[in-house]
């Protein structure tokens, strides 16, 4: 009457086997996850657009005075200028020296943008060459982040989050879709209206879905 | 003459009883055969591809059984019969491969019936082996009384008490796991059972023993338990079947799914991933069947020897 031994080894054989696929299923598992970059987003302006462009200036006796003005040509696409926009203008020549001016009209030609920036300057003449500067950011912004992390589908524009759940073995990093309304953009990086309390994914070295768990490059 | 009527009488006896054997062996292995039908069908079933189990099994209409749907009538949707076969259309092993190399999910749900048996298995050996001794052996007061609550508990059926376990688990804030496995391990069913057996135990050996001087913790150790041996497996199989197939239990204290254990998980594998079930219930079924057959030899005993005493 005994423990009959070579069902005990059976048995044994049998939980080392699961031991072993176990753990080899689940480093095969984790290995093939696709791996993401992360980032918070950062806040922040966003410069849409700057311009340094050298111009002719024009003088005119108005009402108070003397006036300068000067033209710039932009590209048709730029839609962010509105008129009483700051602009610098440098006073080229022996003066060489920087003024204030603001935009007085936007008109638009079949090729052009056409900004009227105005200045003032004591003894210019009328036809010397200007430099203008101008610029334009954003409102303060809290979440900014790289166009790399904006997707967009017939549903519209969206990122992926990384949230962290619970998985088969334990806590795991799942990545999800986030639907987001782009409040304004450049060609390096975009802001969105939403708050977002989960870090963004930026990079990743495979297509990615949402609820599929994911792990970091090293 | 006589003696040769009575030989003949006795061959023809012989013969008919022969003959009555034959077809009594026949029926009851034909009985034994059927029984085992369902084991062969998971077995000769887990070899078949996902996409025949699918097609056979699932309620989906797939293109490989879309030609054996049915009408109700005119204008319904097509449904189709299970088709229930012993023999695959071709043998694949691919379902054990995905169970073991490609899912480490179902692998976790086969490590957590192992976390919720073990310890209980394990516990109750360890707790009923030493009360089923203090309540047949020791002396001391209200010891019929408590025996028979124990009684009483053990009669109960498991949904009964499942109520003031979780209230008290809520109460006392136990993990999951522990609210199943600590009325597991406390569980009067082994006592009882071994006390029972040890009712039948020659008291002339422990008392011969106590007059050499040796004290309970001894005599427990060096003469009842190893003649309680036989006991003791059966009490380890009955309670690790018992919690190998847990649902109830399982159903109220377990929230999360990953926690879940394989005796829960395999009906929601059964509708979620079909292709896997087969191959999957014969994974779930080799622990219990290999612990069967190592103490093949004690259960045995211990049920031939039920009813006997000393």
């Amino acid at each position: 009457m005994r423990i009959r031994k070579g069902w005990v080894l059976i048995g044994i054989i049998f939980l080392l086997f699961v031991v072993g696929c176990t753990i080899y299923s689940r480093t095969f598992y984790q290995w093939n996850l696709p791996k993401v970059e992360i980032m918070a987003p950062r806040s922040g302006t966003l410069l849409l657009g700057q311009y340094d462009v050298r111009s002719v200036s024009k003088k005119e006796e108005g009402s108070g005075g003397f006036t300068h003005s000067t033209q710039i040509l932009l590209p048709l696409t730029v839609n962010y200028f509105y008129v009483d926009d700051e602009a610098e203008v440098t006073l080229t020549g022996i003066r060489n020296s920087t003024r204030k001016g603001r935009v007085t009209s936007i008109t638009n030609t079949k090729e052009n943008l056409v900004l009227t920036i105005g200045f003032h300057a004591e003894n210019f003449a009328d036809g010397e060459s200007v430099d203008v500067s101008i610029m334009k950011e954003t409102i303060p912004l809290s979440n900014i982040m790289p166009k790399s992390a904006l997707h967009e589908d017939d549903k519209g524009a969206y990122l992926f989050v990384v949230t962290k759940e619970q998985g088969t073995w334990g806590r795991e990093y799942v990545v999800r879709r986030m639907d987001a309304t782009v409040w304004a953009s450049t060609e390096q990086e975009f802001s969105v209206s939403s708050t977002i309390e989960y870090p963004v994914v930026f990079a990743s070295d495979s297509k990615l879905a949402d609820g599929q768990q994911v792990r970091f490059y090293p | 003459m006589i003696k040769r009527k009575n030989m003949i009488k006795r061959k023809n006896m012989i013969k008919r009883k022969t003959w009555q054997g034959g077809l009594l062996y026949i029926s009851i292995m034909a009985l034994a055969l059927l029984t085992l039908l369902p084991i062969v069908l998971l077995v000769t079933n887990s070899l078949m591809s996902g996409r025949e189990i699918v097609s056979r099994y699932s309620m989906d209409i797939t293109v490989f059984n879309v030609l054996n749907t049915e009408y109700i009538k005119a204008g319904d949707a097509p449904f189709h019969f299970v088709e229930m076969t012993f023999l695959p259309d071709y043998i694949t092993f691919y379902q054990y491969f995905k169970l073991f190399f490609k899912s480490p999910e179902y692998l976790r749900l086969f490590w957590n019936s192992v976390i919720l048996c073990v310890p209980i298995v394990v516990g109750q050996c360890i707790i009923s082996v030493p009360a089923a001794y203090a309540f047949e052996r020791l002396q001391w007061k209200y010891k019929e009384h408590l025996f028979f609550i124990y009684i009483i508990v053990m009669l109960m059926p498991t949904q009964v008490l499942l109520v003031p376990h979780y209230l008290l688990a809520e109460m006392v804030t136990l993990p999951p796991y522990l609210a199943i496995i600590l009325p597991g391990i406390f569980s009067p069913l082994g006592i009882f059972l071994l006390r029972q057996q040890l009712k039948g135990f020659p008291h002339e050996c422990l008392e011969a023993a106590q007059v050499d001087g040796a004290a309970h913790g001894n005599i427990l150790y060096h003469i009842v338990l190893p003649n309680m041996k036989p006991s003791v497996a059966v009490l380890v199989m009955i309670t690790f079947a018992d919690y190998w197939n847990i649902v109830d239990q399982a159903i109220v204290f377990i929230k999360n799914v990953f926690d879940e254990p394989m005796s829960i998980a395999l009906s929601k594998v059964m509708q979620n991933d079909t292709g896997m079930f087969f191959a999957m219930a014969c994974f779930y079924i080799v622990p219990i069947v290999v612990l069967f057959m190592a103490c093949r030899d004690y259960i045995s005993q211990e049920l031939s020897f039920v009813g006997v005493k000393n």
